[in-house]
């Protein structure tokens, strides 16, 4: 009973305080009972454990999850100083620290979200670990192609400085050749 | 134990009750047995689910569309766009044969409305995104957690996207 009760309450646990995701492409769910639940597993085998414990057990189980949570958001608050850093003051190394931090942040956010999608309740054991696979492809991938614009292109930020530019000069134009428009056939219904 | 029952069976009111006088007073044998009790091997939430064929519940569609799922939701959304987009231009320079300028020349010739368009879906995910990734770092910190808290940087994170939006397209 009380185990069924840490079963039940472990989902929520373990959204609210740790990313799942880790656990599944580390592969320790596999071949398990508590394929869900690799906490409750612990637990079968300690039941004195208490429900409060859970969520810390399973952190602390085989790789770490405080760590790399920590790391996350350590990385999210990096970016809010990174991003306008590189525009404010760019260089070859800005463009590099942009790339490989951007690519690590999107990385692990797109893997939290194909852990949360592609469960393996739903797609089967096999699908949910060949998308985690090629998603580190696709992240290696783009990684290297970004760091490969920065050393032969112009760089991700003259880039985006490029694009920028050249936007705002159309839209001066278009506000330029629409507004005297808009404005002649206004004055055209207030006249007629 | 089957002395005890052998006497329940042999109790006149009982058996009129369960067989309508019909049996009399026959007197049967009954032997028990004691067997294991089936134990079910533990069944966890989504071994059930798929057994009942059930599907995931409670299903999302049941909730009214409120402030606080649209905006956990769109984060997701435009965290996945802006990914999208960094992927997509990564690999995509790495596949095309000529360097940016060139391309960039090239875009130069596009209309001024699709221009703005695109730079549009490109800073306004990128604004929603950074702005309510603020708002998850204050969560994770526990700070802001309380309902009305979350509404009022709900709105407060809409009106600072609304102006980082503005700022990037204009400024
Ligand atoms: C300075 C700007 C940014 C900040 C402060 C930020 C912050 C965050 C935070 C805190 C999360 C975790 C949300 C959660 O706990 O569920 C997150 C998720 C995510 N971020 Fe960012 N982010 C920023 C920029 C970006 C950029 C530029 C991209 C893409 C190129 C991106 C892509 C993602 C993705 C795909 C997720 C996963 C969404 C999810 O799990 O629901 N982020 N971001």
């Amino acid at each position: 009973m009380a185990l069924a009760l840490v079963i039940r309450c472990l989902p929520r646990s373990m959204n609210g305080s740790i990313r799942t995701s880790h656990m599944w492409s580390k592969g320790q769910l596999n071949g398990s009972i508590f394929k869900h639940y690799p906490a409750a597993g612990l637990l079968a085998k300690d039941t004195n454990a208490m429900v409060a414990v859970a969520p810390r057990r399973e952190m602390s189980d085989g790789g770490d999850h405080v760590k790399l949570w920590t790391a996350e958001r350590a990385l999210s608050v990096g970016l809010l100083g990174i991003i306008p850093a590189a525009f404010i003051v760019p260089s070859p190394a800005m463009d590099y620290l942009l790339a490989v931090s951007l690519v690590m942040h999107c990385h692990w956010g797109i893997e939290a979200s194909v852990v949360d999608y592609i469960r393996p309740a739903i797609f089967g054991p096999v699908i949910p670990k060949v998308a985690i696979a090629s998603l580190y492809g696709l992240s290696i991938f783009a990684l290297g192609g970004l760091i490969y614009f920065s050393y032969s292109d112009v760089g991700l930020v003259n880039a985006v400085k490029m694009f920028w530019k050249l936007d705002m000069r159309n839209i001066l134009k278009l506000v330029c050749m629409v507004l005297p428009k808009l404005t002649l056939r206004v004055t055209h219904y207030q006249y007629s | 134990m089957s002395i005890a029952l052998r006497r329940l069976m042999a109790c006149p009111g009982l058996h009129r009750g369960a067989f309508g006088g019909v049996m009399g007073s026959q007197i049967r044998n009954v032997v028990l047995r004691s067997q294991p009790a089936a134990v079910k091997t533990a069944e966890d939430f989504f071994e059930k689910n798929e057994r009942l064929k059930r599907p995931m519940s409670p299903h999302l569609t049941i909730y009214k569309p409120q402030i606080t799922s649209m905006l956990s939701i769109s984060h997701r959304i435009t965290g996945i766009a802006v990914t999208g987009y960094v992927y997509a231009f990564s690999i995509g320079m790495m596949c095309l044969p000529a360097s940016f300028p060139h391309y960039c020349a090239a875009l130069a010739t596009a209309s001024p409305a699709l221009l703005f368009s695109a730079k549009f879906l490109l800073a306004f995910p990128f604004a929603y995104h950074t702005c309510n990734g603020v708002r998850h770092l204050m969560w994770d910190l526990a700070k802001g957690l309380e309902i009305s808290q979350v509404y009022k940087t709900g709105y407060t994170m809409l009106a600072a996207t609304t102006l980082l939006t503005l700022a990037l397209l204009f400024c």
